[in-house]
């Protein structure tokens, strides 16, 4: 079978900036920063005290009580944006699309926070064992069978976590599973919640939090917030989402892969270099095409510096023409949630001529010589896109995304 | 500086690197050590705990060598003595 184009044409999202697309859209355009005190029992005990947390997600009342109680948060997460992402594509199910429909998620640390709970409880004395529920919860791939259950999908489902780029690397598979005829339509996203006090002591270990705000690009910047996030995108060939008059967001053109093969929390240059080449190359796309990247952009020293020099090595004189922003500013690091809702954004400023912009940037640093649309989004058409992921263990993914003009189908 | 604290500190990073401490300069980089710069961090966050200290994001990315270490480390005891 021929290459078939593949178009998102349904958008999902919960995040500390909203517990839709809608409202997270909004705050990313008007530059808001959704960091706040972290509500912990225990935040208290933490060097840091400021995370992208989601304060007001009742799941009880957005799913069955019996099937949020079946899921640790970061699936609840998913699962929400799940279900507006299909809502919003307004898809009518057939046995057919069922049995071809693939559901590809991604997620850093799955549902680790039920199992660091249970163990807590255990440890105390509170339990004299495990609950039932502890694997269901815990298991990564969580997340992408409630989705199949949900919705009776049959086809391809599967999990990948690859840290930070888990839903880059999701989305891309899922791309190539429509692009190849071996679904004929797919969910593809992530989710993560690292709010949990186990969780959040070992990323504190690692030094790479910020004390108080994410300020990516900016000289004076001290590292990453991190964030808790569901982000679900339906993909569908042209083809079909033409025929049945769907509204269609963006298409997605491309996608690269790379690893570093170098440090496990130090990125390469050549590395993320060479997927964004591999991601040009697949979407056979000259390095000028391109008008906006949604950045790794993580607000630590060494990642910024890195992904700077990896963006002027593969775009040269071009780079300067290129808008390049950090979405995590705003909605935090969301791990493995993080492709996704950077997905999300790429494709919405497609769609809206806005690019979303670096909130809290500051001062310009020479090691990351980037036009990062500093705290206020601009108006600007652009044709193509690309949204980097550059995860710790040195794995990346990029996916280039093209402006949905309606007219050439 | 204090001897102990300079003592263990090399200590330390003589059995990470699997030498005797003789082979341990103040000015060697970890790196030249042959440990990379999550390991280093990883000696440095056991020393905090062992001395019950905390160094800041800063001053933790900021050593390069043995001798860095033990600046740091000095001060972050200094702090912790003060307070």
């Amino acid at each position: 079978m021929n290459a078939r184009r593949v178009v998102v044409t349904g958008l999902g999202c919960v995040s500390a900036l909203g517990l839709n697309v809608g409202d997270t859209w909004e705050q990313l355009c008007a530059g808001r920063d959704g960091a706040s005190a972290i509500a912990l029992p225990d935040a208290a005990a933490l060097r840091f005290q400021r995370g992208a947390q989601i304060h007001h997600f009742d799941a009880v009342a957005l799913l069955d009580r019996r099937q949020a109680e079946s899921m640790d948060r970061f699936a609840q997460l998913g699962m929400v944006a799940g279900l507006e992402a299909v809502r919003d594509a307004s898809i009518a199910w057939t046995p057919e699309l069922q049995s071809m429909a693939a559901v590809i998620t991604g997620t850093g640390g799955g549902g680790v926070a039920s199992i660091e709970n249970a163990l807590s409880d255990m440890w105390r004395g509170d339990r004299r064992g495990m609950p039932v529920m502890s694997i269901p919860r815990f298991m990564p791939n969580a997340l992408s069978s409630q989705l199949t259950m949900h919705f009776g999908l049959m086809g391809p489902s599967y999990t990948l976590s690859t840290a930070c780029a888990s839903s880059n690397h999701a989305i891309g598979h899922a791309y190539w599973l429509v692009r190849s005829g071996a679904s004929d339509i797919a969910l593809a996203g992530g989710a993560d919640s690292p709010f949990s006090v186990g969780q959040l002591k070992a990323w504190e270990a690692l030094r790479v939090i910020a004390p108080n705000q994410c300020r990516p690009f900016s000289a004076d910047r001290e590292g990453m917030i991190l964030g808790e996030a569901g982000a679900m995108l339906v993909l569908e060939p042209l083809d079909a989402a033409v025929a049945r008059g769907a509204q269609i967001y963006a298409e997605i053109v491309g996608f690269g892969m790379s690893a570093d093969a170098h440090h496990l929390t130090k990125g390469l240059v050549e590395g993320a270099a060479l997927a964004i080449q591999r991601a040009l190359v697949d979407a056979a796309l000259p390095p000028e095409a391109i008008g906006y990247i949604n950045a790794h952009g993580t607000g630590t020293v060494t990642n910024d510096a890195m992904e700077s020099a990896a963006v002027r090595r593969v775009f040269g004189v071009h780079t300067n023409r290129v808008a390049v922003s950090s979405t995590k500013s705003m909605h935090g690091h969301a791990l493995g949630a993080s492709g996704a809702i950077e997905a999300v954004a790429t494709v919405l400023a497609l769609r809206h001529g806005i690019l979303p912009p670096t909130a809290n940037y500051a001062l310009a640093d020479a090691q990351c010589d980037l036009d990062v649309v500093p705290n206020v989004a601009r108006a600007c058409r652009v044709e193509y896109a690309l949204s980097n992921s550059f995860a710790f263990g040195g794995l990346n993914a990029v996916l280039a995304f093209r402006r949905w003009s309606g007219g050439d189908a | 500086m204090e001897q102990d604290l300079i003592d263990k500190i090399v200590a330390r990073t003589a059995r990470e690197a699997g030498l005797p401490v003789e082979q341990v300069a103040m000015d060697s980089s970890f790196e030249a050590l042959g440990i990379d710069s999550l390991t280093a961090m990883a000696l440095i966050g056991e020393l905090e705990d062992d001395l019950n200290v905390q160094l800041s994001n800063e001053e933790i990315m900021q050593i390069r060598t043995v001798r860095d270490a033990i600046v740091n480390i000095q001060v972050a005891v200094d702090r912790s003595s003060a307070a």
